[in-house]
């Protein structure tokens, strides 16, 4: 099981009272987010990105530009064997068909989109890899077993001389090195979340911005807001008749814009946005469990849309 | 309403705005019994609903034009790439810990050696 939990300390490492809020909920959360939204946008950037590399080349073939370079690391694989290292030693995963223009990553395209999803994968490895990181016990051990290998040193090399380090001060000293260390694991993951937090605001940002053109989510919504504007103007015609219908028509599209926005990815980004926010509370503080729990419902429900 | 909007700087800021004037409209147009302020109400909540939708168009452009500046990805990948730093500093001190213990226990066999 992962240790999620980071310590929140104040003053002076030595004196400091130190708690520990819980962010195991917000990194579950993140990275149960991060899958939802990756899960089906991933194939369908990868197909646009090979759409733009097509439209690229293409251009670039009514140019008259060269846009594959020489298969020579193709053609080489068959003049082997060769000793390690020599030109010829090539195995056949170098054989790869290799453009020499490729689409460019300007926001507004799919490689853009996938790339700031890469950066949001990468760094939910970290923040989980620091908070999972064994650091501190294991400093606090290596300290331990260098103030008992420095006694060792000093009764072999100075007999008679007492030990350096009174073995009775050893645990206590490194359990202090240990909340030390601990205490600076906190504050890198405190850092981190917090610097990454505008940046992952940005990058959702244009991954709706980028999704909605196709999906027309927005569009939707002002559709259903014109339909309920539908439904009072016909509340204040006076007509029961004509308000039947325009509650009827309201209904309607209520539920048709509810289930495409379950299941569309601006959905999805949302609660990833949601995880983030509960992520970046529970590092500076305790944070908020009823959001906690409206987010994991979002999250349970998006997963089975 | 439009001097409050040029102090205001973000597309955020003036969504929170609007949908806050939106809500109050709305509130006061269900309370209100006359047919003509009632509607009177909603024309202008579907005015300002509007004026959302096109701040929120004009902006879904903005965010998928191409721009010069340095994208969040790869501002983000720079604080990744900063704690990686930091920790992996955390991490040597760990293991210098651990390669101190190790030149003192071979320190020690030399000592024990020569005495």
């Amino acid at each position: 099981m992962l240790r999620y939990h980071l310590l929140s300390c104040s003053v002076v490492i030595g004196v400091a009272a130190c708690t520990a809020p819980d962010i195991e909920t917000g990194l579950v959360a993140f990275g149960e987010g991060l899958t939802a939204v990756e899960k089906p946008l991933s194939p369908m950037l990868d197909q646009r990105i090979a759409e733009e590399e097509r439209r690229t080349r293409e251009t670039a073939i009514s140019e008259l530009a060269l846009v594959y370079a020489a298969p020579t690391s193709c053609e080489t694989l068959v003049f082997g064997p060769a000793e390690a290292g020599s030109f010829l030693d090539k195995a056949a995963s170098a054989c790869v068909l290799e453009p020499r223009v490729t689409a460019p990553v300007t926001r507004g395209s799919a490689k853009y989109a996938a790339d700031g999803l890469a950066a949001l994968s990468q760094y939910l490895a970290v923040v989980q890899d620091i908070a999972k990181s064994d650091v501190s016990p294991e400093t606090s051990a290596n300290f331990s077993g260098f103030l008992g290998s420095l006694n060792s040193f000093a009764a072999v090399a100075n007999a008679g001389g007492g030990p350096v380090i009174s073995d009775a001060r050893i645990a206590p000293l490194s359990s202090l090195i240990g909340r030390a260390v601990e205490a600076r694991r906190a504050q890198i993951m405190r850092r981190l979340v917090n610097a990454a937090h505008p940046e992952i605001k940005k990058i959702i940002a244009e991954l709706i911005a980028y999704v909605d053109q196709s999906s027309q989510i927005t569009a939707q919504a002002q559709a259903l807001g014109d339909a309920y504007e539908r439904m009072t103007t016909a509340q204040d015609n006076g007509s029961v008749q004509q308000y039947r219908a325009a509650v009827r028509a309201y209904e309607a599209e209520f539920a048709s814009y509810q289930t495409t926005f379950n299941k569309s990815d601006t959905a999805r980004l949302m609660a990833l946005w949601k995880a983030h926010q509960l992520l970046h509370a529970q590092v500076n503080g305790p944070g908020d469990p009823e959001a906690l729990i409206a987010l994991l419902e979002d999250l349970k429900a998006l997963s089975d849309a | 309403m439009s001097k409050d909007i040029r102090k205001l700087k973000t597309y955020e800021d003036l969504y929170n705005l609007g949908w806050a004037a939106i809500g109050k409209l709305d509130d006061r147009a269900n309370e209100e019994t006359d047919v003509n302020k009632r509607n009177a109400l909603r024309a202008k909540r579907s005015e300002i609903r509007a004026f959302m939708y096109e701040l929120r168009n004009a902006q879904l452009v903005e965010l998928t034009t191409p721009t010069t500046t340095k994208s969040a990805g790869d501002q983000l990948r720079d604080a990744v790439k900063k704690a990686k730093k930091e920790m992996r500093k955390l991490e040597n001190l760990a293991t210098a810990l651990k390669a101190a213990t190790d030149l003192l226990n071979m320190a020690q066999r030399l000592v024990k050696l020569v005495l």
